[in-house]
């Protein structure tokens, strides 16, 4: 069979795809919702435009929802793009959640313990150090789950699930043993005190609201991702492996060490994630910090067809559900939870490849089926 | 610290914790077992479990009668089961993915559904309760025994049973091992694996259903609180083997109601609750460790097609 | 043995969807109280003719009767409940079962629950009389070769099979094995059992059997009885006459020596000797075949000479340089190139693209990378190139599962040819592929051969390997024979040293 497939149509099938499946969880959650006795309609327009008169502002629907989607998005691209290449590599690395933590946590530490005098040179380095810190942290902790994998061949999702939990209950057990009164939890939470100015990174003041600069960094990685995937050498030697294990030895390609490789990656990417959650936004290590951002990064993943481009954008679509989903209960009265049900409909439908070709080869005209 | 752990009283109520909380544990992981010998593997557990947890306190709520809301649960369960392992083995769906996709998804149905019929939002309100099957006064304070502990022992004997002493068992764990050997010996793997689901299915039901409407006597959110992961991690640490997975359970049960224990008499103890409740995710970890690539077989994805 | 027939294959034809016809017709028939051998080459048809009659094909067109009725099997199971029963060169058993539970599953018994006991009793009471010596409570990857055929025989015996097909059944076994296996087969005669031994090997076929059916090329060509039939005889009837090649190649201008192999012994993956002691040489500008039934070491001399296993014993030598231990990447970068059997599996990447697959294993090569950075023009003007040199039908960008088997194949040569290598080991090249195809594959390897380059290769197409050789050799249970010019061999030298009947170093 031969095909004039070419760059347009590999890619323009890809989108229709990402589409495709954003489409159907939202129809899915519409008709739930209409079961149940609510509006979809009401209800997705508060959540990417908010209802000005319930001041909410979804979204989309002005300078807070904006800024809040930006920052939402920083997060899950990171955790999105760390999935991604382990994704590549056709490693299931479902333990960036874990890496976020560890690296939150030594984030803290590294901005908490010192403090450099303001305006000198050691202030940026502080502050960059510690992140660097925090990366670090991510990278080591993951090197476990990737050496049971590659030394035991121990399977990488379930020994990846186990350590985020393990790394949650540990940064919780260090931050009530040396940052909380023995009197138990106090009302603000399991939070530190805050951290040292010169590791800080600011937020900017835009039309009123606080923009965060976590995206910053997030750029910098997906670009560097970006370069990496589509045009380094190793990068190319991640596809080969990911498509194809057996190929790949043939061309002389170390299978172990590519998979070393993305594990790392994906935990220094989750540790970077921590470190933004500590130094560019809340200026402390909150144990609640993350509401599932390293779990939201799979489905942003597999929507955004595991193309940078493509998870930069998912990123920001899942991020608008996500805050846009607290104005859906003061405007409708429906949970915000709702938006857990479309985005676990969207990971449940990227996981079904089968059904997309069962869809094609129902389309097609006869006679130029495949298989 | 010591004489605490040794007062009578303090170990009576550890023990029982422990027994309710193996509970959960046991019947999701012969479950998921069951499901893995014939070679599928859900990882929905947690979400299925919740899902049941939600149709248990339902059923229960508007009927008053808490055996129609164990009916609803296990036939949510069933359903979800068999939904699962039919897309597994037709569409070949990724299952890691598809598992991670329904939790999720069962989490914001759950919540959405529970404000629908409840009108709060995070918890329902309460409903009738299972019977207990024993009711122990020790001291000055009363335990109950449920009837899922005896039903949920029964269940892994019998799939002990069933799966290493009858011809049936041979079958399913053929469809793990091999399945083009079993396909070979005229076996139809899809069916196998369709029962093999809805039997798993089955008991993630129980399983939810008890944690509403037996240990508990309302919905709240997330009220399966990871145990389906632990299921899955039990799997493990028990070998695939229902028996060990009583021994198993009982021993997670141990830590799970350990950790409550602790941090209901506040921190500063000897084992803070939060390394108790890393306890089972290391032991897994260091299990998998040990097995390395201990495989129950290698046709995961489904079946070979039958081509010509 | 009776004379009438008990079960008859009557005109069976098969044609699979793509158009190609693997049997032509064929009517054979099989007598109770017989071993009836079916005797053949690779891709002669008698694989396909027992799926049939065990129900895993459907046939296009004929019958098959069964005491003069006529029946249809939808599946294994229902030959099974008309007594017929296979055992496959690759055993179906599932290895961490014991030899009984092996034997029980999917037996269909009276109760559901604990009705091992007949079942055991009556394996016990079969591996007795029939001289089967089968451990049933030893797990089946413990047991040797020989003992898990015995498993499957049992298999087959407890469900009253009355018609055994062995397919290839000493592919696997040891000499002494082999006897054993004769002898059962002997025992089972004589209970008025019939067995279909189909196999290769001449010797093994007079010896065992009472008739033989040849065939090739998808057709029967004969049924002789065992007793009058003579290796000479067989062998000529299993390759044909018009094998005898004409030379379209000329004289080799012979330079110097790229590859040699001394004294290769390997083991199988099964732990058998698949090579023992292998020794050629080739020179740059000549073509070396060798010609064999699959299954004889073949894939195991391949893997040895490219590095992905280890040999027990012997050398390997890559342009004078030693390479039994080292890695593919080291013996690619010596400068060999390696045409796979196994396209899709070894070969490319399906779901990379075309430019992508025809960097494979030239990624690290200076005109291709730059700083860990792919210089993404030089690659796609290579593509480009080799697209329009080779004819590869599609653009640099296509993804290679899309394209045909004889693309597949034009994007495989075109990458290996393209690293300018010195030795080029071409395995079951143009299997698959249609006749332009094939026609361009082999014009390929012998534009190599002119340019000076050494190649190996391995085919189980006679045709091939006599076509394009300057050298032959032919590969039997590991050792290799001949080591002469196509044109030297008779074709029933060709058919005997493939059946085993001559072997000689």
């Amino acid at each position: 069979m031969n095909s004039k497939f070419g760059i347009g149509g590999e890619k323009v099938t890809k989108v229709l795809q990402s589409v495709a499946i954003i489409a159907f969880g939202f129809v899915i959650g519409g008709i739930i919702m209409l079961a149940v006795g609510y509006d979809p309609v009401a209800a997705y327009s508060a959540v990417f435009f908010g209802s000005a008169e319930k001041g909410m502002q979804g979204a989309f629907g002005g300078i807070f929802g904006i800024t809040s989607t930006i920052r939402e998005a920083s997060f899950i691209i990171l955790t999105g793009l760390a999935a991604q290449i382990a994704f590549s590599a056709g490693v299931f690395n479902v333990g960036i959640e874990g890496a976020m933590y560890l690296g939150a946590f030594v984030s803290f530490m590294c901005a908490y313990s010192f403090s450099a005098p303001p305006g000198s040179i050691l202030w940026v380095l502080h502050a960059l150090l510690s992140i660097l810190a925090a990366m670090i942290a991510g990278l080591l902790w993951m090197s476990i789950p990737a050496f049971l994998k590659i030394k035991r061949g121990a399977h990488e999702v379930v020994t990846t699930i186990m350590l985020n939990y393990v790394a949650t209950s540990l940064t919780e057990l260090l931050v009530v043993k040396f940052f909380l009164p023995t009197t138990g939890v106090p009302p603000g939470g399991i939070v530190t005190p805050l951290i040292s100015q010169s590791a800080m990174i600011p937020q900017i003041d835009v039309m009123g609201a606080q923009l965060n600069l976590g995206f910053i960094p997030t750029i910098i990685v997906a670009i560097i991702a970006y370069i990496v995937i589509k045009k380094s050498v190793v990068g190319y030697s991640i596809r080969v492996v990911g498509s194809n294990p057996n190929a790949a030895k043939y061309a002389g390609i170390e299978v172990g060490k590519i998979i070393l490789l993305v594990m790392l990656a994906g935990g220094a990417m989750g540790g970077l994630a921590g470190a933004i959650a500590v130094q560019f936004t809340e200026y402390r290590f909150d144990q609640a910090f993350s509401p599932g951002y390293g779990t939201s990064g799979i489905p942003v993943a597999l929507i955004g067809r595991l193309d940078v481009v493509g998870i930069v954008l998912a990123g920001l679509f899942m991020a608008a559900l996500h805050i846009g989903a607290q104005s859906i209960q003061p405007v409708t009265g429906m949970p915000s939870q709702v938006s857990l049900l479309i985005e676990g409909v969207i990971v449940f439908t990227a996981s079904m490849p089968g059904a997309f070709d069962l869809l094609r080869n129902y389309l097609k005209p006869k006679g130029e089926k495949s298989e | 610290m010591s004489e605490i752990l040794v007062d009578p009283i303090v170990l009576v109520s550890l023990a029982f914790g422990a027994l309710r909380s193996m509970i959960p544990l046991l019947l999701g992981s012969v479950g998921e077992v069951t499901l893995e010998k014939s070679g599928l593997v859900n990882m929905g557990v947690e979400g299925i479990m919740l899902l049941s947890a939600f149709a248990s306190a339902y059923g229960s709520s508007v009927t008053g009668n808490p055996f129609i809301g164990l009916a609803y649960g296990v036939i949510v369960g069933a359903v979800s089961g068999l939904l699962y392992g039919y897309l597994s083995v037709k569409l070949r769906a990724d299952q890691v993915v598809m598992g991670l996709g329904i939790t999720t998804f069962s989490l914001g149905l759950t919540e959405v559904l529970t404000v629908a019929v409840w009108t709060t939002y995070g918890y329902g309100k309460s409903v009738t309760r299972m019977p207990s099957l024993l009711n122990i006064v020790f001291g000055n304070l009363a335990y109950q025994v449920s009837y899922f502990l005896p039903l949920s022992i029964a269940l892994a004997l019998g799939a002990y049973y069933l799966l290493y002493k009858t011809k049936y068992g041979l079958i399913i764990r053929s469809c793990g091992e091999n399945a083009l050997a079993a396909d070979a010996a005229g076996i139809d793997v899809p069916k196998v694996r369709y029962l093999t689901s809805i039997f798993a299915g089955v008991l993630f039901g129980l399983a939810g259903t008890y944690i509403a409407i037996d240990w508990n006597n309302i919905f709240t959110r997330g009220m399966t609180g990871g145990r389906g992961w632990v299921s899955i991690a039990l799997v493990i640490f028990s070998g695939w083997n229902p028996l060990a997975a009583i021994g198993g359970s009982l021993i997670f049960g141990f830590f799970d109601t350990l950790q409550y224990w602790v941090s209901a008499s506040l921190g500063a103890s000897l084992l803070p609750a939060q390394l108790l409740r890393m306890i089972p995710y290391l032991v897994t970890v260091i299990a998998l460790a040990i097995y390395g690539k201990r495989g129950k077989g290698p046709a995961d994805a489904g079946k070979p097609y039958v081509k010509e | 043995m009776r004379s009438e027939p008990y079960v008859q294959v009557e005109g069976v034809r098969k044609v699979y969807p793509d158009g190609v016809q693997a049997l032509g017709g064929v009517t054979i028939d099989f007598r109770k109280g017989e071993v009836h051998g079916l005797l053949g080459e690779n891709g002669a048809g008698k694989s396909t003719l027992m799926r049939i009659l065990f129900g895993q094909i459907r046939p296009t067109g004929g019958k098959i009767l069964i005491d003069g009725g006529q029946v249809n099997f939808n599946s294994p199971r229902d030959a099974i409940s008309h007594r017929i029963g296979m055992v496959f060169q690759h055993f179906m058993l599932v290895s961490s079962f014991t030899g009984f539970e092996n034997i029980m599953l999917g037996l269909e018994t009276g109760k559901g629950f604990r009705s091992g006991q007949d079942v055991r009793k009556s394996s016990e009471a079969l591996a007795l009389r029939l001289g089967l010596k089968v451990d049933l409570d030893e797990t089946v990857e413990n047991m040797p070769m020989g003992e898990r055929q015995r498993v499957e025989i049992l298999k087959l015996l407890v469900r009253n099979v009355d018609l055994l097909i062995l397919d290839e059944p000493t592919s696997a076994l040891t000499p002494l094995e082999t006897d054993e296996l004769l002898n059962v087969m002997k025992r089972l005669k004589g209970e008025g059992k019939t067995i279909v031994f189909v196999t290769h090997k001449l010797r093994e076929a007079l010896s065992a059997c009472d008739r033989i059916t040849v065939m090739r090329k998808g057709a029967k060509v004969d049924t002789v009885e065992a007793r009058s039939a003579d290796l000479r005889s067989l062998a000529l009837m299993m390759v044909g006459r018009e094998v005898l090649p004409e030379t379209r190649k000329g004289t080799p201008k012979l330079r110097d020596l790229l590859l040699e192999v001394r004294e290769l012994v390997a083991l199988s993956d099964t732990g058998s000797e698949a090579l023992r002691g292998v020794s050629f040489q080739i020179r740059g500008g000549e073509i070396f075949g060798i010609a064999g039934v699959a299954g004889n070491g073949q894939n195991e001399l391949i893997e040895v000479i490219t590095g992905l296993r280890r040999a027990k014993s012997g050398v390997v030598l890559v342009g004078g340089v030693e390479t039994t231990t080292k890695s593919p990447r080291e013996i690619y970068d010596l400068g060999l190139a390696h045409i796979p059997e196994d396209r899709l599996g070894r070969g490319v990447v399906p779901a990379l693209s075309v430019k992508d697959n025809l960097l494979l294993g030239l990624q690290f090569r200076p005109e291709f990378e730059e700083h860990m950075m792919m210089r993404q023009t030089a690659i796609d003007e290579n593509a480009r190139d080799l697209i329009r040199t080779y004819s590869i039908a599609a653009t640099e960008d296509t993804p290679v599962k899309s394209l045909s088997g004889g693309n597949i194949q034009r994007v495989v040569v075109a990458r290996e040819f393209s690293k300018s290598p010195l030795i080029i080991v071409a395995s079951q090249p143009t299997t698959g592929l249609d006749i332009s195809a094939t026609e361009f594959v082999r014009q390929e390897l012998l534009k190599m051969r002119d340019e000076g380059k050494a190649v190996l290769l391995i085919s189980s197409e006679l045709e091939e390997v006599t076509g394009l050789s300057d050298t032959m050799a032919v590969m039997y249970e590991g050792r290799l024979a001949g080591f002469k010019r196509p044109e030297e061999f008779t074709a029933e030298e060709v058919g005997l040293m493939m059946g085993g009947a001559k072997v000689e170093q």
